[in-house]
Formats: C-alpha cells, structure tokens, sequence
C-alpha cells in the first residue's frame, strides 16, 4: 500500500482512496466500509458489492467492483474495493456547471439510458437473491412502509403527507412486471466528468421494484436543485429523459405512472427528512443541519398538492 | 415527540454552530465583535420564543439585520470550507424571525379550520402552548379520518379538506420558506414585511 487517505461524507459508509502496488503496477482504489452508525433500511458491504457487480455486468457505468472482504479481522470492519473513477457528483455544481457531463443537450438521455440498463435486471437473480421480493406492490408495500415510518416519529400530526399517502393508495397501480430498482437515482447520485458520465453511485437502496418508481424519482421536483424549468433532475428535459430511457429499453414510458411516483417521491421524502429531524429533537444527535431539513417538508407537501389536485 | 423543532431550538443550535464553527475560523477583530453580537442577538430572540412573549419589533428588526451581515459582509470573507455552515444559521435565523412574526396567528387560524372539519366548537385557547396542543390533537384526529378514508372524494367534507391542507401549507412555507411560495404560488402568497 502507498497511500491511504479518507473522504469527506458518509455517517454510514466510509470511503477511503488508496494507491497500491499490484505486480509492481500502481492501482488507484475506492475501499468502501461501515461507517461508524449503520441505518437499518440499507444494505450491507456485501451486499452493495454484489449489486454493483451485476449492475457492472449489465453495462450500467459503475465503478468495477473487485474484491469483497466480510472478514471484520482484516481492518475491523467489512469492506469492498473498486477501481477508482474520476469525476463531481454534487448536485448544486452539477446543476450550474453546464460544461460538466460532456454534450449538455443529451446527457438527460444518456441518463435515461443508464436507468434502462439497470431495469433490464430482472429476477430471479442468483446473485441478487438476498433481495426481498415485493410482498403485495410495490405501491402498496411503500404506502405500508412509509405510513409505518411516520408512526414510530410520534403524534405530531402530518395532515398532508396523509393526504399524499391515501390518494397513493387510492391509485395504487397493479403490481405489473418486477425490475431491480435503484431506488435512489437522482441528480447528485451520478458522477459527470468533462466528458460524459463517469458512475452511477449509491447502490444501498436498491431493490425489485416499479420501473417507473425510479423515473419519478429522478424527474421529481424536489431534484431538480434550483433549475425547476429542467424537469429532469434540473439537468434536461422530460422528452430528452424519456426518449434515452425508451431507445435503450423498448418500453415506452407512461406519464401517468410516473406522476404516480412523482407523488410517491415527495412522500418518500418528506418522511425522510421528519425521521432525520427527529434524530436532532430526540437528542441523539445535535445537529443544525438535520434540524432544518424538517423545513423541507413544507415545499414538499405543496408540491403534493398540486400534483394530487387535479384527479378525483 | 414533537416533529418540527421551533424557532428557539434552531437558534440555540445555530448558536452552536456560530460559536463552534464560525469564531474560531473568522481572524479579523471586526468580524470576531460581529459574530459576538450577532449571538447576543440571536439569544434575547430565543428567549422570547422560548417563553411565548410576542417578538419585539426592534428585536426582529436586529435579527433580520444580523442576517444580512452575516449573509452578505462575513460569509464570503468566512474560508470555503466554512461558508456552508454560515448559510445554516442564517437560514435558522430566517425561519426564526418568521415564526416571531407569524407563528401564533397560523396556528390559531389552523386550530379554527381544523375544529371546522371536524364539526368541534370552536376552541379559545389560553396560550399558545395550550394552542399548539389543541392543534395537536385535532390535527391528529384529522390525519386519522384522512387516512381511513373519510375525506376521499365524494364525501362532504372533500373540498373544504383540500382547502385547509393549501392554507396552511401556505402558512408553513411562509415560515420554511417564503422564497418558494413566491416562486410556486405568487399570486397566494402574502407580503412578507420587508425589514
């Protein structure tokens, strides 16, 4: 090993780069390890390792994932470690920074076809079989889990997320065809360089799913980081988005579905962000930070309203 | 468990930060005296929330002035590494002041709207701790009939439903965010008093 040095981020993983000398060449290396508090709805090293291997598999731009360690001997806690990739991934420069990402006009569509070819994994897939299959829908088994969610936060009432949830449960769509779901693909989750996309990162949500779950989530108002008007995770248009997602799968999109997860995505994470608030007011942990994301939930709840209003 | 942490809480917390973070990185005297008052400041105004006293109009006046100096004379001489801390706590600064402002007045207009639906008497509220406990409990009764199905559409109380939940997200993003309102709903929202 030539040289180790930690990134910034990540309460739960931690990522380190290192430089090592394999055969007298130099390999530049991401390990990836549990950070000091884990969130019980995400996945384990192990885990991610696998997802990021068939994701590799399929063609999705991902970090090649090399070598998995669970024994917690080694450096005291399971880790993984893929080749190194250059690139930002931070949402505001992403956004703002229109040189990044290569041909602006059709990174949307790239992105498109990027979500295509991580929904073109299907079950049963033997090395994905620790993933949970859905138990009814997945519209109906995430209304369960996010109504089970603001529950345990206690009585302060959420009028509108209920709102949100039963009109999701009113126009719950069948449970149709299952694909692997990222689950968190949103601007910020991506890294660009000067050229294109470089990796699709953060694989600790995914599971089997609704195509159209990730398409919403993406295309949701809430990701669109200031430039509202690009529709498409502030970076392209809608048309852009969805045309790479069709060219790279054969399936068309349908809008419905997706405003139905559009609608999803602000519930998701307007509970979300009253659980991380609430990890400020129970004392756990004092943070400014996770004590402002409860002002969030408003601009959420509106967006909510708005795209519930206009159906019976 | 209360689920929104109020305006004295966040500037207690921003007060934090601003002591932990902001001081020891600011090496100008001037910006150091700056900071000091801008805590002083924002502790009278914790206090008045804290203890339910109406904000004094000089008090808001100060806050929403340290604000401006903070977002605008010492954040960009603060280093790159700092400068998002200082836009936390002037964003806790911000939604406090909006809450002296508007806080109680919300909450009584959502308290009649709330017993309205629910066909309760109107409920006077003593204070506004007892305020924001009726509001609790009501709002809770009505987040249950929702669920349950009680205000679907077809049933009568639909649109005055629908009605509600647009005021009083208008009211929240009046404190959270007044920016956006303006920029979603411009013709809702209210004029905020510019200081």
């Amino acid at each position: 090993m030539q040289r180790a040095h930690v990134l910034g981020g990540g309460a739960i993983q931690q990522n380190w780069l290192i430089d090592v000398l394999l055969d007298d060449r130099l390999a530049e290396l991401v390990l990836r390890c549990d950070g000091r508090s884990t969130l019980a709805v995400s996945h384990s090293r192990a885990q991610e390792f696998a997802l990021q291997r068939v994701a590799h598999a399929a063609g999705v731009t991902v970090a090649e994932p090399l070598w998995l360690c669970e024994d917690p001997a080694v450096i005291g806690a399971p880790f993984f470690v893929m080749k190194r990739v250059a690139g930002t991934a931070a949402a505001a420069r992403v956004v703002r920074d229109t040189l990044l990402g290569g041909e602006r006009a059709t990174l949307a569509g790239r992105l498109g076809e990027q979500l295509a070819r991580i929904h073109a994994i299907a079950p049963p897939e033997p090395e994905l079989a620790f993933l949970p299959g859905p138990r009814t829908s997945p519209a109906l088994d995430a209304i369960a889990s996010n109504r089970a969610l603001l529950d345990t936060l206690g009585a302060a009432p959420r009028p509108v997320l209920e709102w949100g949830l039963r009109w999701l449960e009113r126009h719950a769509p069948a449970r149709g065809e299952i694909v692997l779901c990222h689950h968190d693909f949103r601007t910020g989750n991506y890294m660009l360089d000067d050229d294109g996309i470089t990796a699709i990162l953060d694989w600790e949500f995914a599971g089997w799913g609704h195509r159209a779950e990730d398409l919403g989530w993406f295309c949701a108002a809430c990701w669109r980081f200031g430039a509202a008007a690009l529709e498409a995770g502030g970076v392209g248009s809608r048309d852009a988005f969805y045309a790479g997602y069709e060219r790279a799968s054969g399936v068309s999109v349908d809008p419905d579905a997706v405003t139905y997860w559009e609608v999803a995505a602000h519930v998701r994470w307007g509970v979300i962000a009253l659980a991380q608030a609430n990890r400020h007011l129970s004392g756990g942990e004092e943070s400014l930070e996770l004590a402002l994301t409860s002002h969030l939930v408003p601009e959420l709840e509106f967006e909510i309203l708005e795209l519930t209003s206009g159906e019976p | 468990m209360r689920l929104r942490p109020t305006g004295g809480e966040l500037l207690a917390a921003a007060r934090t930060v601003l002591r932990e973070s902001l001081l020891p990185s600011t090496s100008s005297e001037d910006d150091r005296q700056a900071l000091l008052a801008m805590a002083r400041t924002m502790a009278v105004v914790e206090n008045e929330l804290e203890f339910e006293q109406p904000g004094r109009p000089d008090d808001l006046e100060r806050l929403e002035a340290a604000r401006v100096l903070l977002r605008e004379k010492l954040l960009p001489r603060l280093p790159q590494d700092r400068r998002y801390d200082a836009r936390l706590v002037a964003k806790a600064m911000a939604v406090a002041a909006a809450e002296l402002r508007l806080g109680e007045a919300l909450e009584r207009t959502e308290l009649a709207g709330l017993a309205a639906l629910l066909d309760e008497p109107p409920q006077p509220a003593a204070d506004v701790l007892a305020l924001r406990g009726q509001v609790a409990a009501l709002g809770a009764r009505f987040a249950g009939r929702i669920r349950g199905g009680g205000f679907d559409p077809g049933t009568s109380g639909h649109a005055a439903a629908v009605a509600h939940l647009r005021a009083t997200t208008h009211g929240a993003l009046a404190v959270s965010n007044p920016a956006y309102l303006k920029a979603r709903a411009p013709s809702t929202a209210p004029a905020l008093p510019r200081v």
